[in-house]
């Protein structure tokens, strides 16, 4: 690194935005993908029902039971109520308490579970297909795949680092960031990707900075973890207890006497004469059945991950008291950023916004990619290096055959058999063989035959999706859409835009170089450009 | 309402700068007076749609749809003037 500030800068950029470009890729197609996770989930469950929405109190009610008969001496029950596409069933968790020192240790799993409550029966829902959902895409894009968990995050933070490196060094060296807020001149070779790969940045900016850095902030622990436990003498039951503290938790005994648990619905009431309705997230119940019992009634949270609750006896249900949300104003700051990432709070209009953005933020990171190779293409007819080739190698594979690998794992959850053993497993393991497959394919063709075959075979793989899955279930297209299942039609509609976006990709690469090049019968733009990069004042 | 009030801002910032000007009336004249016009407009209207989007949607939650509302706004607009101007090109090719 030498020279100028921003010739620095400009390698910065350059270098630390291709090093990981293809993880970086990967992390926003999954990550955006996402934010369909629940909807996918759905689609990808088909035996399931739709949501079920009921009352909340029937909803506790009926909860509560269940876990009377499938959970009783546990020492927490958490019943969640059906209420958005986060929850679109009622959900239970449990959890039984540590065995005494000296009794037989039990697997960590197996002092925990969980079910959906079909309402309508009151009993465990169908499970279904075994599948991974959106949940395993989504999970991807933090923890990536076949890798240790713990070596993937760190892994991942790096990644995320360079990223914001590259955020920064790229407004650094763009001189002209307000003039070129709009403009995108197609058909000008490396000038194009330029101004696309500037346009999808610059517009998407505030985004990709609050993505990234709050992607930071969930591995502020992980890389950084001297600094908080620091703070408590490296003592971490102490660390434990101060952060219990300032979360409201307070830790208490059962007195061993056993007692009912009062009714949970006229807590409910309560809680909504002093919230509002719609306000509650989830029902905390601590040694059920025992007569030192609470229950906690917590709040929906906002963009902010921290929300109040509030505590009842768990055997007359009096209001003991309130628990704040987090009062500390660097973890409230913290909080929303966590809480905009991962943007559970987004309604529709706002999920798709998120979508939309991620998808910039995606188209970014390839035209960042394609754009390195165009400004390195020799145009002598000389060779091009080793490294030139693999970066064209995976950029196809990658750009190309990502989207394609998860069109695979669409389809394959319709395909295999329902009761394969390992399913799930094996819709991933499709996943990474097309994608594999994929990155072989552009090192054995040529490259510009390469794009324009993996551009089609990924409208065909999407173009799929809909259609294996009408041949395959009564949740495709027509049914969907009459019944208003939007959420569930919205993903055959992707696919399908999808798979257009592709063949109109594929068939632009597909046409001779001299019917894309518009340059030469291009007077009035060449007439913009230069009236615009003369310097001469504007007229009067 | 907040992304109506959005879009026209982001319309009007790009008539104040002069490609964009030229690329939606080509044979009209820029001066400093349409330019500045057109980019205090803007300006003004990118601040009422956040100020609208925060109106309707409380303040964090409008905060972060007036984002969203940025991104398809720019990248929209941009996009259409690139469209238009292939258009022009192709119209006065022989």
């Amino acid at each position: 690194m030498k020279g100028a500030f921003r010739q620095s800068m400009t390698w910065l950029h350059t270098w630390a935005g291709l090093v990981f470009c293809w993880i970086l890729y990967f992390m926003f197609v999954t990550g955006t993908v996402g934010y369909g996770d629940s909807e996918l989930d759905r689609w990808m469950k088909p035996e399931q029902p739709a949501p079920q929405r009921i009352g909340m109190g029937d909803a506790v009610t009926m909860a509560a039971a269940f876990l009377e008969r499938e959970a009783p001496g546990a020492d927490r029950w958490f019943i969640t109520p059906s209420s958005d596409r986060n929850e679109p069933f009622l959900r239970v968790f449990w959890q039984y308490p540590q065995p005494a020192e000296g009794e037989e240790p039990v697997e960590p799993e197996d002092l925990r579970g969980s079910a959906e409550i079909d309402a309508t029966t009151g009993d465990r829902m169908v499970e279904g297909r075994d599948t991974g959902g959106g949940q395993v895409l989504y999970r991807m894009h933090y923890i990536l795949h076949y890798i240790d968990r713990d070596i993937a995050y760190r892994f991942i933070g790096v990644v995320t680092m360079l990223m914001f490196v590259g955020i920064i060094s790229g407004i650094v060296v763009h001189k002209k960031i307000f003039k070129d807020f709009f403009t995108f001149r197609p058909s000008k070779g490396q000038r194009s990707w330029l101004d696309m790969h500037n346009l999808m940045s610059v517009s998407s900016l505030p985004f990709q900075l609050m993505i990234t850095y709050s992607g930071l902030i969930f591995m502020v622990t992980t890389w950084m973890p001297g600094i908080a436990l620091g703070s408590y003498g490296f003592d971490i039951k102490r660390a434990q207890d101060e952060l219990s503290s300032i979360a409201g938790i307070v830790e208490f005994e059962r007195s061993g006497n056993t007692a009912q648990l009062t009714a949970l619905a006229p807590i409910l009431v309560d809680a909504a004469e002093r919230w509002g309705d719609d306000a509650v997230r989830n029902i905390e119940i601590r040694y059920p059945g025992d007569e030192a019992s609470q229950v906690t009634i917590n709040r929906r949270e906002g963009i902010e991950r921290s929300a109040a609750g509030l505590i009842y006896s768990g055997t007359t249900g009096e209001f003991m008291k309130e628990r704040p949300p987090i009062p500390s104003a660097s973890a409230s700051v913290a909080l929303t950023m966590l809480g905009l990432h991962e943007g559970l709070f987004a309604g529709p209009v706002l999920r798709w916004l998120y979508i939309f953005s991620g998808v910039l933020g995606t188209a970014m990171v390839a035209t960042g990619a394609i754009y390195w190779t165009a400004k390195r293409k020799k145009t002598d007819g000389q060779p091009q290096g080793r490294g030139y080739r693999f970066v064209e190698a995976l950029n196809v594979g990658t750009i190309m055959g990502l989207p394609t690998a998860i069109a695979a794992y669409f389809i394959a959850n319709r395909l295999l058999p329902v009761e394969m053993a390992s399913r799930a497993d094996w819709e991933v393991h499709i996943m990474f063989l097309v994608w594999g497959a994929l990155l072989l394919h552009p090192v054995l063709r040529p490259i510009q035959a390469a794009w324009r075959e993996q551009a089609w075979l990924a409208a065909v793989a999407f173009a799929a999706v809909p259609l294996v899955n009408a041949a395959t279930t009564s949740l495709h297209l027509v049914n969907t859409v009459s019944s208003g299942d939007w959420s569930l039609a919205a993903i055959d509609l992707s696919c399908i835009a999808l798979a257009v976006s592709f063949a109109v990709v594929a068939a632009v690469l597909g046409k001779s170089p001299a019917e894309t090049k518009v340059d030469a019968k291009a007077p009035i733009v060449d007439a913009l450009d230069s009236a615009v990069n003369d310097e001469t004042p504007v007229a009067a | 309402m907040g992304f109506i009030v959005t879009c026209l801002g982001a319309i009007a910032l790009s008539v104040g700068m002069k490609r964009h000007y030229r690329q939606l009336f080509h044979s009209a004249e820029f001066t400093p007076r349409k330019k500045w016009v057109a980019r205090f407009t803007g300006c003004a209207l990118l601040t009422l749609g956040a100020y609208v989007s925060m109106a309707e949607s409380g303040t964090g939650l409008g905060l972060t749809l007036y984002v969203g509302y940025l991104n398809v706004a720019v990248f929209g607009w941009a996009l259409f003037l690139a469209w238009r101007v292939s258009r022009i090109n192709n119209r006065a090719a022989p």
